[in-house]
């Protein structure tokens, strides 16, 4: 068995020596996949679930570019609940949705005088360099310095060179050179838009959070975003309809049955919209009933328990035990574990996220119910199916 | 004409090359700004391949500043060690060097180099890169072969050619 097998073998110096085909296969393989793999990475860049409409080239991500949670605070580097936010939940909210990629988190700074205006730009400076999230932290923990010093920009430059080890020169000349001046004023022009108010002031995909709050706040919306705010339809349709409304509220339930049904067939379905249902609380029994529709989504059942609450309306305010009637008599006909759905209504489950939810809608000064926005645009009212038809291709047309 | 066993170690050689190439090349479409993201466990890629220290130096021509990163000086050195490695499998010399002496150059110089890459990623910019990572073992690799051939490419040249 050995000659035959010592006889292949080349010897040392022998002319026969030389590289076998299979190794250039293996070559050709391994060179094909890697430049598949780099132009697959190329032609689809990651694409979350909201769309990348939220953030914009200018902004510096921290955490995963993919998290399926985006969340984006405005605050001015000086104030000092935005401080407090940094100083306290922040870390808890990187350790626990950031890191894990959860959340991917986009900070924009707002301003409203000079020195905030130059702190500002020193941040973007600072990002040339690697330093964008090292310095948002410096800035906040350090604002009583930078807001009084008489000269912001070599203020900023010294001290950073010293503490962060940044290039000074490099980016006192960047100040200098207000290199960074008309993307700050951009960004606050659009907060302004966008009604950003209280400070710091939170996007967290769909829901807005204007003030500084404990992880225990963050915490139900960030799961929110992440169940896709139990939206209806593709994650990626052009067009978002969100919808505020109540079973207490005849329109609502007259816009239930007739233009709804129409616009899930025609589009929802189709692909062309993405539909999210939003509670709009004003006392305990709507708060009650909205809540018990998250508890029924905790057991995959958030749209029929929605439909049920409307549908049932009349046997709800007639209730002597709202919890009773919503977890025995929803949940048993709803098929679902009628005593967790007690116990998540009894233990106020979620009632913070509910609490943040009305907030919401306050923040977006939704005037009353139905209420509507289209890809941001507002309206108000029972409208026909036609109306939404019209307002929805008018978003379609490019 | 080369050893058996030199031969052997080239091919591996020729193998990681290949690889540390395509991981190079991904890195510089990013740092370049050709591609959008990085395909990375953490924010370490981000962190490390949007650093002060990915520029190794500009130099301004006809009034365009163009820049040399950090990934295409790997994208150079991989494939001046695939080119030599693959061109040279079966020979002991290239102009007049011994190819071995060639490789243990450029596969030295990577080694050092990515030594002083996972310092700065570890003590001034505090993050690790996977892909860089990925790329100072794969030249680590190619300079620990390329000094296990050493003796391989040193032993006295095959009888057949004496004569």
């Amino acid at each position: 068995m050995g000659s035959p097998r010592t006889s292949h073998q080349p010897k040392r110096g022998s002319p026969s020596l030389r590289v076998p085909v299979w190794y250039y296969a293996i070559l050709g393989v391994i060179t094909v996949v890697g430049a598949a793999l780099i132009v697959i990475s190329l032609q689809s860049p990651e694409k979350p679930e909201l769309g990348d409409d939220l953030i914009s080239e200018d902004d510096y991500i921290l955490g995963q570019a993919d998290a399926p949670v985006t969340v984006i605070e405005w605050a001015s580097l000086d104030c000092e609940p935005c401080l407090a936010h940094v100083v306290t939940t922040m870390p808890q909210l990187q350790q626990e949705y950031v890191e894990p990629g959860t959340v991917r988190y986009v900070f924009r700074p707002l301003v409203f005088d000079e020195a905030n205006h130059v702190a500002a730009e020193a941040l973007y400076c600072a990002g040339e360099q690697g330093h964008f999230w090292e310095m948002r932290d410096w800035l906040f923990r350090h604002s009583s310095e930078w807001t009084a010093a008489t000269d912001a920009a070599q203020f900023l430059a010294e001290q950073t060179a010293r503490v962060l080890g940044l290039d000074g020169t490099a980016l006192e000349d960047c100040l200098r050179a207000e290199q960074y001046s008309e993307r700050v004023d951009r960004i606050n022009a659009e907060a302004m838009a966008m009604g950003v108010s209280r400070m710091p002031f939170f996007r967290i995909n769909h829901t807005l959070l204007a003030g500084a709050y404990p992880l225990d706040v963050f915490r139900p919306v960030i799961d929110l975003a992440q169940k896709g705010d139990y939206a209806m339809g593709e994650a990626d349709a052009p067009v978002i309809i969100m919808e505020w409304s109540r079973p207490t509220c005849g329109y609502c339930r007259q816009y239930s049955l007739t233009a709804k049904p129409l616009i899930e067939t025609q589009f929802v379905e189709t692909g062309q919209v993405r539909y999210i249902f939003r509670p709009y609380v004003g006392d305990d029994f709507s708060r009650l009933v909205a809540e018990s529709v998250y508890c029924a989504g905790d057991q995959g059942k958030f749209w029929e328990m929605h439909e049920w609450t409307f549908a049932n309306v009349e046997r709800l305010v007639e209730s002597a035990d709202l919890v009773q009637t919503l977890a025995e008599e929803g949940g048993a006909e709803l098929g679902l574990d009628t005593a967790v759905m007690r116990d998540c209504l009894l233990q106020g489950r979620h009632q913070v996220l509910v609490a943040v939810l009305q907030a919401d809608a306050s923040l977006r000064e939704i005037p009353g119910t139905p209420s509507f926005l289209i890809n941001g645009r507002p309206l108000a009212g029972a409208y026909p199916f036609e109306t939404f038809k019209q307002m929805i291709e008018e978003e379609l047309s490019p | 004409m080369t050893t058996p066993l030199a031969l052997r170690l080239r091919m591996i050689i020729g193998v990681l090359a290949l690889i540390g190439l395509l991981v190079a090349v991904y890195l510089a479409l990013y740092e370049n700004g050709l591609s959008q993201s990085l395909v990375c466990p953490d924010e370490g890629c981000d962190k490390v391949n949007t650093s002060e220290y990915v520029v190794l130096f500009t130099v301004r021509i006809a009034g365009a500043e163009l820049s040399l990163k950090v990934a295409d000086l790997g994208v150079i050195g991989y494939t001046i060690t695939l080119i030599v490695t693959l061109g040279w499998m079966t020979r002991r010399e290239m102009l007049r060097i011994p190819v071995g002496v060639i490789l243990l150059g450029l596969s030295g110089f990577g080694f050092l180099f990515s030594l002083y890459l996972t310092y700065l990623e570890v003590f001034k910019i505090h993050a690790l890169c996977t892909w860089c990572v990925s790329s100072a073992v794969l030249m680590t690799g190619i300079f620990a072969l390329t000094v296990a051939a050493w003796p391989a490419e040193r032993s006295p040249a095959p009888a057949q050619q004496r004569h």
